[in-house]
């Protein structure tokens, strides 16, 4: 093994991203809690312990899933290839050469505007590769830094 | 910025136009006449009223149909009643392939179609019908080499297409083909009888004896197409281009630059596989997203040849013989647990489901995924030869994926927490087409150094 790989990437996602997901899964949460409440309330055999039970899955996994998935969240844009980790139970790490890259588009929404984010979208011929959290002046210069790198466009 | 004036498509084009709507108007109105119980005289009558509407359209659609070249691009206009243009940079044409469909060749002129990235096949530009000469000049204008005389030439034999189309991979259009006739007979009969096909089919040895025809069926038609689309196979490359050239009723000819092409997968079907064959499939930006057969660089070859061929068909894609990077035996139970206990749950819930008596199902199909699971642990395996990483896998086929180190569009390392305590990961590679070739279960450290090895 004489070839280690290089370090892994150091940029976290901004701290926003995480209560995005909060706001995100908050409202399946709610749904499958009251249609719990609602069934031990109203048929009588659905066994009160399993609607506790699920209803407080939920409410668990809600809570926690947007942190452990933000802990682990990782990027970085290096002279040849954006670099990616994320995962928590299957840790990717995911590389995508600059010259690849098609082109990449800066995604803003109603709702990602409330957290003051945008998505970073990278294309390739393969499909795309996301950054799902970013601060708008963060994102447009990583995408003029990717935008600067790509001096290859006839040569996929 | 200079623009040439725009060009019409070739008058063929109304009659290839209008050949293709009446084949389904016409289809259309007969199968509307038979379950409406219509006469043969409302079927013929709608029949023509078929013909006619698509020979309007077919006169329509050519005069409203443009294309041209101006420095950068070429633009294409279509369309009757909401004209849209499409403008494609030259420098972005992948490739140009052409058809030469029976009514081309009736007419003499061909079907050019402009393969861009990233464009599904409806919105490829297709010229239906140009001369051959304008086919040349777009050709050269959109930046293919001249062609040389070729340095290699593969060609099909006749029992080699035969071995081919008997062991041929195109099961399931052909399983669909004949589920479709299946549900049209249905339908008529249902119409006529007043009792559907189906609904007759009581006993276990009648429903037996419907699925064997419709597999047999289905294996004919599979026959047949592949003969179809295959005969007269030809691949051949000259110092920049491969040319594979193609099909019996409608001849095939695509062309598409040696730096282009980005990898080659050798397929080992079912069953191909006892036999010791294999199908190559060609992998590249500019035909990523047509069917298998649309990225065939070979339809059959010997499973120990397959390397040696594609070295002489995509000299980039040479390797020296080597030894894979296999899984450690610790990965064994991870390959197989998985594929038998998934068996082993399908055959106890099918055996609850139909009949307590069918247990054994059970038994057998965890055997199965077991037997799967010790294919994929046996298959599995990367190796990097000079520019060349190789992956190897099986699901049900195997697959070894030859893909260009400096063309990958994406690779990847990826581990569970339990991989990461049995310190092992899957790799997996991207190519252009969105091909990915996975090695699970590796060990950490090689599969980390091969992942480095990647990176420039």
């Amino acid at each position: 093994m004489t070839e280690t790989p290089r370090s892994e990437p150091s940029n976290r996602l901004p701290i926003a991203t995480r209560t995005m997901w909060w706001g995100e899964s908050i409202g399946t949460c709610v749904v499958l809690v009251g249609a719990m409440l609602a069934l031990s309330a109203n048929v009588a055999w659905f066994p009160l312990a399993l609607a506790l039970a699920v209803a407080a899955a939920a409410i668990l996994y809600t809570a926690a899933a947007p942190i452990v998935r933000y802990r682990h969240w990782r990027w970085d844009l290096h002279e040849e290839d954006l670099d990616l980790l994320h995962g928590a139970w299957r840790v990717i790490r995911t590389i995508v050469p600059v010259t690849r890259i098609q082109h990449v588009s800066v995604e803003r929404t109603g709702w990602t505007d409330l957290f003051g984010l945008v998505r970073l979208h990278v294309h390739t011929a393969a499909g795309k590769t996301t950054i799902p959290g970013l601060e708008r002046p963060q994102a447009d210069d990583l995408r003029d830094r990717i935008l600067a790198k790509l001096r290859t466009p006839d040569d996929l | 910025m200079i623009s040439e004036v725009p060009r019409r498509l070739h008058r063929a084009a109304i009659v290839v136009e209008a050949v293709g709507s009446a084949l389904q108007l016409v289809g259309g109105a007969v199968l509307v006449a038979i379950v409406r119980g219509g006469t043969p005289g409302t079927a013929a009558a709608l029949a023509a009223a078929g013909i006619a509407a698509s020979v309007v359209m077919g006169y329509a659609r050519w005069s409203k149909t443009t294309y041209w070249l101006d420095d950068v691009a070429l633009h294409y206009r279509s369309g009757v009643f909401t004209p849209d243009e499409r403008v494609v940079p030259r420098a972005r044409v992948q490739a140009v392939d052409t058809t030469t469909g029976p009514l081309q060749r009736i007419f003499g002129v061909v079907e050019l179609r402009v393969q861009v990235p990233g464009a599904a096949d409806e919105d490829e530009i297709v010229l239906s019908a140009v001369t051959h000469e304008e086919a040349e000049r777009m050709r050269r204008a959109l930046g293919q080499p001249e062609p040389a005389a070729p340095d290699e030439r593969v060609a099909l034999r006749v029992r080699h297409l035969l071995l081919a189309a008997l062991t041929g991979p195109q099961l399931s259009a052909a399983v669909s083909a004949v589920a479709g006739i299946f549900a049209l007979a249905d339908n008529v009969i249902d119409v006529r009888d007043g009792e559907g096909l189906l609904a007759r089919l009581d006993t276990p040895r009648e429903i037996a004896v419907a699925a064997a025809l419709a597999l047999v069926g289905a294996y004919v038609l599979s026959f047949l197409a592949a003969i179809v689309v295959f005969a007269g196979f030809v691949a051949e490359r000259d110092a920049q281009v491969l040319r594979i050239r193609r099909g019996l009723l409608s001849r095939r000819a695509l062309s598409i630059p040696l730096q282009r092409v980005d990898g080659v997968v050798i397929v080992e079907g079912l069953l191909r596989a006892p036999l010791g064959l294999a199908a190559l499939r060609l992998e590249s930006v500019a035909h990523g997203s047509e069917r298998a057969t649309g990225r065939t660089l070979l339809p059959i070859v010997r499973r120990r040849d397959a390397e040696d061929v594609i070295a002489r068909l995509i000299p980039a894609l040479a390797i020296e013989p080597g030894a894979y990077e296999r899984p450690p035996h610790r990965a064994l139970r991870r390959f197989v647990l998985a594929p038998s206990v998934t068996g082993a749950v399908v055959g106890v819930a099918a055996a609850l489901a139909l009949h307590p008596a069918a247990w054994p199902a059970a038994a057998a199909l965890a055997a199965i995924g077991a037997v799967i699971g010790l294919r994929a642990y046996r298959a599995a395996g990367i190796r990097l030869s000079g520019d060349v990483v190789v992956v190897r896998e099986a699901r049900l086929a195997r697959r070894t994926l030859l893909a260009r180190r400096h063309r990958l569009q994406r690779h990847a390392l990826a581990r569970t927490l339990l991989q990461q305590r049995a310190g092992l990961a899957d790799f997996s590679v991207t190519v252009g087409s969105g091909g990915r070739g996975t090695a699970r279960h590796l060990d950490s450290a090689a599969a980390e150094a091969a992942f480095g090895a990647l990176r420039r």
